[in-house]
């Protein structure tokens, strides 16, 4: 439906810079509009890109998952760790509704979570190699959530 | 606080102070406003005038426990106004602290009234000599503060480890609790950040002391280039000195480069008799980024839950932290290459 929820956000936002601040005369106001104009900016990210975001962080925790799983059947002390950790990966849908996709992200960063705190104290070259692979999701992570957070309100 | 409660704010603080002082008259309240500063507490400005053996006018504050992001189990009001009494007559410059109000029938929460000095926060804008001579003060106060005796001052209640190693453990085991508790769905960051703290723990403490937790510029107040009040105590600690220098150190440095930032280490390190560990100084730049965002969770789950739905909230929980993530996964990666 047009317009769409963006352009409704960007309509509140024209007012809100251009007819409020100007009319609002101590600093406390002043910076609670900034954070209004802040959560308006971060919503209409949301709205246009939270949905594939959260598709691709979803693959990312299912290549970490299938990594584990990897490492698991190589022996070892990391294997032994890893034993009674549910790995099981998914199948991503083809067209998920955004609950479904937040469900399911819960369930995998609960099993990535489990991995982290099955390691063991001591690390050989495969709990290395699986560490750098969760360290690798999580820097794409912060740079996929600084996408919808680090935004210029204007 | 509710809307009635800042309404009537003039007015409550007129019968507050008139009980608290019975011996003057005429208590007057005037020029109450919200202070724009500060992101954990709500804090409002107000003078106040009466008469007593001569006429009165106090420059003061009103600090409202309500906060965005602290949780009492770890940073509670009557935490700070118990540490800012206690340093009253230490070489800490920190403003008077004169009542703290537990009973909810005045505001329908604690509160503390305060003593409002001049100065200023605004420490990125200032030309790079004032910058240097402000950090150089403050350098010496640390230093000083943290080679105060807290027991004689009496702020063993803030929990003292027993030795060097339990000084790191028990911070990271608190704030351990506190992500757990907070947390509204898994964040593998925090798991796995944890999990580095948890292996990298100093366990070489050469002076247990005083910390403040969040400490240099946007902390203190300053003026014609010396620092004139130490805020926001909330986070004070008995612990691992290097946890402060290491908050200095990653706050300062950006601004005043990598030359500047040595010499004031270096200098710290002469005022103050320790020796500069860095490797405890990289746990804390971890632990403490750790902190920073764990009690950002917090905001996020007081505003999600509806417990405090507020944009400042939501922009405290979900913006503030995003610098503190950022060098708390740089550095755990890096640790892995």
């Amino acid at each position: 439906m047009r317009p769409t929820p963006a352009e409704i956000v960007e309509g509140l936002e024209y007012n809100l810079r251009a007819d409020l601040l100007p009319e609002l005369e101590t600093p406390w106001a002043k910076r609670i509009a900034g954070n209004m104009l802040w959560a308006l900016e971060h919503l209409k990210q949301r709205l246009t890109e939270e949905h594939a975001l959260a598709v691709e962080e979803n693959a990312d925790l299912r290549g970490v998952l299938g990594a584990a799983a990897k490492a698991r059947s190589g022996g070892g002390a990391l294997a032994e760790s890893l034993a009674g950790v549910d790995l099981t990966a998914g199948e991503a849908k083809e067209w998920p509704a955004p609950e479904e996709l937040t469900a399911e992200n819960a369930r995998l960063r609960t099993a990535v979570d489990a991995v982290v705190e099955a390691f063991p104290a001591e690390r050989d070259a495969a709990a290395e190699d699986l560490w750098r692979e969760i360290l690798g999701y999580i820097a794409r992570q912060t740079e996929r959530d600084g996408a919808l957070i680090e935004v210029d309100p204007g | 606080m509710e809307p009635d409660t800042i309404e009537r704010l003039p007015e409550i603080l007129r019968e507050y102070l008139s009980e608290r002082l019975p011996e003057v008259r005429n208590v007057s309240i005037h020029n109450v406003a919200r202070s724009p500063g500060g992101n954990s507490r709500s804090m409002w400005f107000f003078d106040a005038d009466w008469d007593g053996d001569a006429p009165v006018s106090k420059q003061l504050m009103f600090r409202a426990n309500e906060s965005t992001c602290f949780r009492d189990e770890e940073a509670s009001l009557e935490k700070e106004y118990r540490i800012f009494r206690a340093l009253r007559d230490t070489p800490v410059p920190v403003p008077a602290n004169y009542w703290y109000e537990r009973d909810p029938s005045w505001a329908g929460e604690d509160f503390v009234i305060r003593q409002r000095v001049e100065g200023d926060t605004n420490f990125r804008d200032l030309p790079a000599e004032s910058q240097l001579a402000i950090l150089n003060h403050f350098v010496e106060i640390l230093a000083a503060q943290h080679n105060l005796d807290w027991e004689a001052l009496g702020l063993s209640f803030l929990g003292a480890p027993k030795d060097g190693p339990e000084c790191a453990r028990m911070v990271v085991e608190r704030w351990e609790r506190a992500t757990q508790r907070e947390l509204l769905e898994p964040q593998p960051v925090m798991t796995a950040t944890m999990a580095w703290l948890k292996r990298n723990l100093p366990t070489e403490v050469d002076r247990i002391v005083l910390g403040q937790g969040q400490v240099g510029p946007g902390q203190v107040l300053f003026r014609d280039d010396r620092v004139v009040a130490s805020l926001d105590w909330e986070s004070g600690f008995i612990g691992d000195p290097m946890s402060d220098l290491a908050y200095l150190d990653f706050m300062v440095r950006p601004m005043v480069g990598d030359e500047a930032m040595e010499g004031l280490i270096t200098r710290y390190g002469e005022l103050s008799g320790l020796p500069i560990r860095r490797d405890n100084m990289r746990f804390y730049t971890v632990f403490q980024s750790y902190w920073a965002v764990s009690a950002c969770l917090a905001a996020v789950n007081r505003f999600a839950t509806g417990e405090m739905r507020k944009t400042q909230t939501l922009v405290l929980g979900m913006a503030a932290p995003r610098s503190f993530l950022r060098r708390m996964e740089r550095i755990v990666r890096e640790d892995a290459a």
